[in-house]
């Protein structure tokens, strides 16, 4: 019975973190309706568990209940990741870009598009002037000004890839780390670490909530 | 068996190790060393090395020789050499390469010969129809194709392997063939830089066809636009660098163009004109209303000259930047024979041409970004041949243009200086059409 019980919270917390968005923070859009799949297979096999041994009364080992607590905990502490720790802990080898996705127009190209197309032309001079219109987390550097970045992943957070953009960030601005930024502004050649690097020149910096996805492909 | 597997598990270990520290210790190679035509200055060598090297030791070790203005950019393995000479190149360039990869193991100093210069190529008519022919550093003319009756259309790939071309037996119908050309720009001996060898000559559409038209970009990759003799039998196919071929679901009222840089097109519409990614992408396509036509691309900078056809028949030049309305840099009443511009957009040049009467007298300007007119001239006795086009050879800093004079049923290629404007050479050969390629 209680094991029943335990599998039906374990479904319930798995398919209520895909319709809650809790589950953008982890995998890939594409995904999810697999991982909503196995929430109602869980479901299922707790109800027919339920069903089979009803009014029995059963002994649960200890890592059943502490099973009991995670899933409690999951239910009451909303995750709040900092995406500039995870970023910092990452290769940045990026994926490969999507076939020739990331061409068109400058002011409609992403973070991670801009990022992917500066690694293949690396020539910064190419894009100077270029308007940007992008969003991402603050990610600091330890050596030098923070980036605005993104987290690229092929499916999931374990393989979670950062993508940072530098900023020329204006006087009096203090980026804070992890904090969601809307930057519009142009693109400018600069010389960072004695090389010329395109670097964005913000007109408008605004502060806006972490994105519904905010994983990129 | 458990101490076999130990033994085994023991010596395979070893084995690794030894390959690593054997791969440690050996010093950066240069893997692959190739032209780069996507660059900002007047040309670029792309450079891939075995390990992540040290830029700054390359800035440092390496060497040009005759000494051009130039930078190093890029990182890891992966370093690009754009020049950027204050003077035209008119010779071959000598690179001594040297620098240490990031554990400070030093790359063994090697010396590379590369000429950035493009070739000049014509369309010559010859006793048995017309050919494309290239022409030696040294002026003597070779041929590189087959003979048509007639080429209705002549387009280099952007990346120098190859001339596709629109041909033509009976001026009824076309056919679409590729002359796949191996570049020999680059060679550690200065004797071994040739024009590139022509190699076997490919159809590229099965049968005649009623219209084509083609577009490449600097990539290599062909965009080939065709109409057959059946209502609804139009088809667009991207021919990619690699030989790769996909249909492009894109429907047009013109010849489409594709974006330098790649990926992206230039769609006349019956309203104007469209910029939309080749692959749809979901993404919203641009559209600028009017009647207006592609001029010329900027380089791979993402800039472009359009021209404007006004309802009171004159003709205006704009300029595109990416994300700002087109700048109006002329507005006249003479016809817009050709234009073109450099890398950035900040220097344009066009021929435009009025009607004397009984001849028409051709002009070349000189413009900046703003439209502000630096320079023009007259190019009498000589104008423009209709349909050739306006070429800029950023290595040689002059212009091409394919030029007739009064009473004479053929053209000549001829450069012009790009600053002054002055004549640099008339080229005494007969041509339909004169083009640069890539090296």
């Amino acid at each position: 019975m209680t094991r029943a019980a335990l599998l039906i919270v374990w479904g319930w917390i798995v398919l209520w973190s895909v319709i809650s968005g809790r589950l953008d923070l982890l995998l890939r859009g594409v995904f999810h309706g697999l991982v909503g799949a196995s929430g109602v297979a869980l479901i299922l096999a707790g109800v027919v568990l339920l069903i089979r041994r009803r009014g029995r009364r059963e002994r649960l080992p200890w890592p059943w209940w502490s099973s009991s607590a995670i899933a409690l905990l999951v239910l009451l502490v909303p995750p709040n990741p900092s995406f500039s720790d995870l970023a910092d802990s990452r290769p940045q080898g990026l994926p490969e870009p999507p076939e020739l996705a990331f061409v068109l127009p400058p002011e409609q190209r992403t973070l991670t598009e801009w990022v992917r197309l500066l690694r293949s032309q690396q020539d910064p001079d190419l894009v100077d002037g270029n308007p940007v219109n992008i969003s991402g987390f603050v990610w600091t550097q330890k050596n030098g000004p923070p980036l605005i970045a993104r987290l690229t992943v092929r499916c999931c957070l374990a393989d979670a890839t950062p993508a940072g953009l530098p900023v020329d960030w204006p006087d009096g601005f203090e980026p804070t780390t992890n904090q969601w930024l809307a930057i519009q502004g142009e693109m400018a050649v600069a010389m960072r670490n004695e090389q010329r690097v395109a670097v964005v020149m913000p007109k408008t910096i605004t502060p806006i909530p972490r994105p519904k996805r905010p994983l990129e492909p | 068996m458990n101490r076999r597997l130990g033994l085994l598990l023991t010596l395979a270990t070893a084995a690794v190790l030894a390959q690593q520290q054997i791969l440690l210790g050996r010093p950066p190679r240069l893997v692959q060393i190739k032209p780069q035509h996507l660059h900002s200055g007047s040309a670029g060598l792309d450079l891939n090395f075995s390990r992540p090297m040290d830029l700054n030791t390359v800035k440092a070790r390496s060497d040009l020789n005759p000494a051009l203005r130039h930078r190093w950019i890029g990182n890891h393995a992966a370093l690009r050499l754009i020049l950027n000479p204050n003077k035209a190149i008119a010779e071959p360039i000598e690179l001594k390469l040297a620098g240490r990869d990031l554990r400070s193991q030093g790359l063994k100093p090697q010396t590379w010969w590369w000429d950035p210069r493009p070739w000049l190529l014509i369309n010559r008519t010859t006793n048995n129809g017309q050919q494309l022919q290239l022409q030696e550093r040294d002026g003597q003319w070779t041929p590189i194709s087959p003979t048509w009756t007639r080429l209705n259309k002549i387009v280099p790939l952007g990346n120098g392997r190859g001339i596709a071309v629109v041909a033509s037996n009976d001026n009824r119908s076309e056919q679409i063939w590729l002359q796949p050309l191996e570049p020999k720009s680059i060679s550690q001996k200065p004797d071994s830089l040739l024009p590139p060898k022509p190699q076997a000559i490919q159809r590229l559409a099965k049968g005649d066809v009623l219209f084509a038209h083609l577009s490449s970009n600097l990539n290599g990759d062909l965009l080939i636009q065709t109409g057959g003799f059946l209502p609804k039998s139009e088809k667009n196919e991207l021919v990619l660098a690699n030989g790769q071929r996909r249909e492009i679901n894109v429907r047009s009222a013109g010849p489409m163009e594709l974006l330098p840089g790649g990926g992206g097109l230039v769609v006349p519409t019956y309203n104007g004109i469209n910029l939309q990614p080749v692959i749809n992408n979901n993404k919203t396509i641009q559209s600028l209303p009017g009647n207006r036509e592609l001029g010329a691309f900027c380089a791979a900078s993402g800039r472009a000259l359009l021209i404007r056809h006004w309802p009171d028949y004159r003709r205006s030049i704009e300029l595109i930047l990416p994300g700002i309305a087109p700048r109006q840099l002329w507005l006249g009443e003479e016809a817009v024979l050709g234009v073109a511009c450099d890398s950035k957009g900040e220097r344009i040049w066009t021929v435009i041409g009025t009607w004397t009467g009984e001849w028409a007298q051709h002009t070349i300007l000189l413009m900046d970004s703003e439209g502000n007119e630096l320079n023009r001239r007259l190019l009498t006795p000589w104008r423009m041949k209709g349909g050739t086009p306006l070429q800029l050879d950023p290595v040689g800093m002059r212009l091409l243009l394919t030029v007739s004079q009064k009473g004479q049923n053929s053209a000549n290629p001829a450069f012009l200086d790009a600053a002054t404007l002055q004549w640099q050479t008339i080229i005494s050969i007969d041509v339909e059409e004169a083009q640069l390629l890539n090296p």
